[in-house]
C-alpha cells in the first residue's frame, strides 16, 4: 500500500500521511490543511498570495526563479561519464570515440558490403533448391494418383469379426 | 459533536428544516457522526407538504450525518464539515426518499447502508 502526500490547499506545503485537517464546505467543496494554523487563517479568510511564507505568494513574486535556473544550468553542463560497458573495455570506448567519421564510413561500407554479398549467396542457394524440388514434384505429380487408388483404405468390404 | 440541545439542519425532503437534540441513548453526553439520537422538530414546513409522514411536531429518532466539530479517523486524518446535519428515521428507515448533503462513511460500519445509498456522496 502507497501512501501518498497531499498538497496544504492554503499554504502549498506537503501533508504527509496521518497529518491535515480536511474540511468539507457546505457546496461539498474539500479543502485541505496543514494545520490549525492554515485553518483559522482560512477561516479568517485571509488570501495566501498576500502571506509572504506560502507557496502562492512565492511563486507570484518570482523568489525561487533564480534556484531553479541555477539547477537547470547544473544538468546541462553535466557531461557523459566513460568507463568500461559489458563487452567493451575502456579502451575500446576511447579508441572508437578518437577515429574519423571518414574512417568509420569506410569501415561501415565494407561490412555492408560482406552482408550484402552474403544474403545474395543465401538467396541463390534457395532459389537452385526451388528449381531442383519442382522438377522431382512434377515427376512425382504423374505416378501420385495411381499410388493412392491403389492403396487406398477398403470401404465397406471384407466383414470379419467385430 | 452533538450534545443535548444542539439545534441541527435536517437535510431530507421530510419537511423538517431544524431539529434540536433531546436525547443520547447510552448513557453518552456527546454523539458523533453516525450516531443515532433523539430529536425534537422546531421548524419547518410541515403542513404544506402533503404527503410527508411528518404532519405536526413532535419526538423522532435521527442519525447524524455532519458535523462541525472535527471527527478524527483511523488513519490519522481529521475531517469536518461547515455544519450540524441530521436524517430524520423511523423504524430504522428514513422518512424523507431524498438525502441532500454528502454524509460521511462512519454511517457504513453502523449499516446504515439505506442511507449511504440515498446519499449524493460520502465523505
Amino acid at each position: 500500500m502507497v501512501l501518498k502526500t497531499e498538497v496544504c490547499r492554503f499554504s502549498g506545503a506537503k501533508i504527509y500521511p496521518g497529518r491535515g485537517i480536511r474540511f468539507i464546505r457546505s457546496d461539498s467543496q474539500v479543502f485541505l490543511f496543514r494545520d490549525s494554523k492554515c485553518k483559522r487563517l482560512f477561516h479568517n479568510r485571509l488570501k495566501p498570495s498576500k502571506l509572504y511564507w506560502t507557496a502562492l505568494y512565492r511563486k507570484q513574486h518570482k523568489k525561487d526563479i533564480h534556484d531553479q535556473a541555477q539547477r537547470k544550468k547544473k544538468r546541462s553542463n553535466a557531461k557523459p561519464f566513460s568507463r568500461s560497458i559489458v563487452g567493451a573495455s575502456l579502451e575500446v570506448i576511447q579508441k572508437r570515440r578518437a577515429e574519423k567519421p571518414e574512417t568509420r564510413a569506410a569501415n561501415r561500407d565494407t561490412a555492408l558490403r560482406e552482408i550484402k554479398e552474403r544474403i545474395k549467396k543465401q538467396k541463390d542457394e534457395k532459389k537452385a533448391k526451388k528449381v531442383e524440388v519442382q522438377k522431382s514434384q512434377q515427376k512425382g505429380a504423374t505416378k501420385a494418383p495411381k499410388a493412392a487408388g491403389g492403396k487406398g483404405p477398403k470401404l465397406g468390404g471384407g466383414g470379419g469379426k467385430r | 459533536m452533538i450534545s443535548v440541545g444542539t439545534f441541527c439542519e435536517v437535510c431530507d425532503n421530510s419537511g423538517v428544516k431544524i431539529a434540536q437534540c433531546i436525547k443520547i441513548p447510552g448513557h453518552l453526553n456527546r454523539a458523533i457522526v453516525g450516531q443515532m439520537i433523539v430529536v425534537a422538530i422546531q421548524k419547518g414546513r410541515l403542513k404544506k407538504e402533503k404527503d410527508s409522514a411528518i404532519k405536526g411536531k413532535g419526538v423522532y429518532q435521527a442519525i447524524i450525518v455532519q458535523t462541525k466539530k472535527a471527527k478524527s479517523r483511523l488513519d490519522g486524518s481529521h475531517l469536518k464539515w461547515d455544519n450540524n446535519a441530521l436524517v430524520l428515521l423511523q423504524k430504522g428507515l428514513p422518512i424523507g426518499s431524498r438525502i441532500l448533503k454528502g454524509v460521511g462513511h462512519e454511517l457504513r460500519k453502523k449499516r446504515y447502508t439505506r442511507f449511504i445509498s440515498l446519499a449524493p456522496r460520502i465523505c
